[in-house]
């Protein structure tokens, strides 16, 4: 304690001894001199006159804050770009009925869950990314075979559409690079306009480079700024459809060749046996007319008359001849006619076939890119209400340290 | 002076009262030009910031409202704080303004007229952080209280005793290593 008060003691002597007093009266004039002379005491300036500049900042604030809220309403009215979803309808969906996740997903599933064709046959969407049913994107569900799929072909023939939005701060020149990457994954742009607004590309691309490209997509601008949709469809139904068709028109063709080889065969045979009779009968009139050339008076007209008869039989089989090549033609006529109409339906069928395989080889896809202003980018980084924070936050700070100055007055 | 006269006297200068500005300067002037020669080691530069800080402080006096959170004396060393961050940073020298000055021989040789108790408290304030020489300067040669410190420097009044105590125990800290 004594220790305690010797410090003490000891600092209070050397604050006394540091107090210097001045004998010079000239700054002390100078200053007393500044002071005016006043009958009255100034009242001091109305605070609501110094308060215009966190009420400036308030109001700044607020403005900012409706203007942005406004502002990423409408670009919340598009769906939000950190997401990818998948949209796939095939084996899988209607073999083991849609997943928990695309039941969430897709609004018609959870309407009519009972529904045993819509459990078989309707599409499943898988989403990567946000799990907000409020943001989530509704593809329109492609049109799906109601034939009933056998549990056993597992076969898979998946028809790939691609779809992506790329937002970003530099449309015309994303759209570019994207355009470039295309061509270098051995891909096609059927179509393509940009602007410094937004810009929008048609392309096909080889199924196999399809991952790749999407990580060159991502890598190209962030993946908060990508929205990613992939539609995904086995074309098994159409394949069996394919297979059937050729299988029937192939065994139709069998069919009719075999008729037309049966017809060929028949009308040979009954030809020669025609031909067989009218020989016989010519042999006949011949034979008779030489007995009648030999007979006597009596004889000849016995004889006239069998040869007259013998004529008559062989008359009827040049007619039976006839009417046989003439059914004969038809009919081969009309066979012929049958076969190549299946011929053509074949090669109809097998032109589908490798349109659905070139289709299975290839993802048709497209990319709409859109400009977003800096309130939409900052938006991507910091959630709504951070921003309404900070700002609040600093106006609230502002004015604590402005009302601060006020009451000390210090400048 | 206590703080009643004070608020008188403040009242009186506020209405032009030039004697009564007087009385506050006689009373005042001796604390503020020792912490600013204390502050500054430079006796012609302490009576320029003395000179701008009662300027200042006459200049802002009509809007001043005494209080008793709020004495005039402490609100004259937050002036004369500022005068001298302004003076520093207008030289550039700020950093001197936290500089730890080292007790040097001549400072010993020019004050050969102080005690050797004087001597003994500037080695050991010389020793000890900017700080903690601040609030020593604002508690013995300013004398204000440790809430007027509190309003000066602009922080709790609870830290400000922390702070002066743990300043007092290092200062008897630096004697019994000296002894």
């Amino acid at each position: 304690m004594n220790q305690n008060n010797s410090i003490q003691n000891l600092l209070s002597e050397w604050g006394k001894s540091q107090r210097l007093t001045r004998n010079d009266q000239t700054i002390k004039n100078s200053v007393l001199n500044s002071l005016p002379v006043n009958t009255s005491s100034q009242p001091p300036p109305s605070r609501t006159k110094k308060l215009w500049l966190p009420l400036g900042a308030i109001t700044t604030a607020i403005f900012v804050i409706v203007a942005y809220g406004l502002t990423m309403n409408s670009a919340r009215y598009s769906s939000h770009p950190n997401d990818t979803y998948n949209y796939s309808v095939g084996e899988e969906s209607k073999n083991k009925g849609l997943s928990s996740e695309s039941r969430n997903l897709n609004p018609s599933a959870d309407k009519k869950p009972s529904s045993s064709a819509l459990e078989q046959a309707a599409p499943s969407v898988e989403s990567h990314g946000s799990n907000n049913s409020d943001d989530v994107f509704y593809p329109t569900p492609p049109p799906y075979g109601e034939a009933e799929i056998p549990v056993t072909d597992t076969r898979q023939f998946l028809k790939t559409d691609y779809s992506s939005t790329v937002k970003t701060r530099h449309a015309q020149e994303i759209t570019s690079r994207i355009q470039t990457m295309v061509r270098g994954y051995d891909g096609r742009i059927d179509s393509a306009n940009s602007s410094e607004k937004q810009g929008y590309i048609e392309f096909v691309i080889p199924t196999e480079k399809l991952e790749s490209f999407r990580i060159e997509l991502k890598q190209l601008v962030d993946a908060r700024f990508t929205l990613e949709q992939t539609y995904t469809e086995n074309l098994l139904p159409q394949k069996q459809v394919i297979e059937e068709s050729m299988e029937s028109s192939k065994a139709r063709l069998t069919e009719l060749t075999a008729q037309r080889d049966q017809l060929t065969a028949s009308h040979n045979q009954t030809v020669a046996s025609l031909e067989s009779k009218i020989s016989a009968s010519n042999r006949k009139v011949a034979n008779f007319q030489a007995q009648w050339n030999k007979a006597s008076a009596e004889e000849r007209p016995a004889l006239e008359s069998q040869i007259s008869q013998t004529q008559k039989d062989r008359a009827s089989l040049n007619n039976q001849l006839t009417n046989e090549n003439n059914n004969f033609s038809y009919k081969l006529s009309g066979l012929n006619t049958q076969i190549d109409v299946v011929e053509k339906n074949i090669k109809s069928i097998e032109k589908q076939d490798t349109e659905l395989l070139n289709t299975v080889a290839t993802v048709k896809g497209n990319i709409t890119v859109t400009g977003i202003n800096i309130w939409q980018f900052i938006g991507f980084y910091l959630p709504d209400y951070w921003l309404a924070y900070i700002l609040l936050i600093a106006v609230i700070s502002a004015y604590l340290i402005y009302r601060n100055r006020i009451t000390w007055e210090i400048k | 002076m206590n703080s009643e006269l004070e608020q008188t006297l403040v009242k009186q200068a506020q209405a032009g009262d030039r004697q009564a500005l007087g009385k506050l300067w006689d009373v005042l002037t001796p604390k503020l030009f020792g912490y600013l020669v204390n502050v500054t080691k430079n006796h012609a530069l302490s009576e320029d910031l003395l000179q701008s800080t009662w300027l200042k402080a006459i200049e802002a006096l009509p809007r001043f409202q005494h209080c008793n959170s709020s004495k005039f004396s402490a609100w004259l060393f937050a002036i004369t704080r500022n005068e001298c961050k302004l003076h520093w940073r207008k030289t550039k020298n700020e950093n001197h303004y936290i500089e730890k000055r080292s007790f040097t021989e001549t400072d010993a040789n020019s004050a050969h007229n102080k005690t050797n108790d004087i001597i003994l408290v500037e080695q050991l304030l010389s020793k000890l952080s900017e700080d903690d020489q601040e609030i020593i300067r604002l508690r013995y040669i300013a004398d204000l209280s440790v809430n007027d410190i509190a309003r000066v420097l602009n922080i709790n009044f609870v830290t400000v005793r922390v702070r002066l105590h743990r300043a007092i125990n290092r200062a008897r800290a630096q004697i019994n290593s000296n002894s």
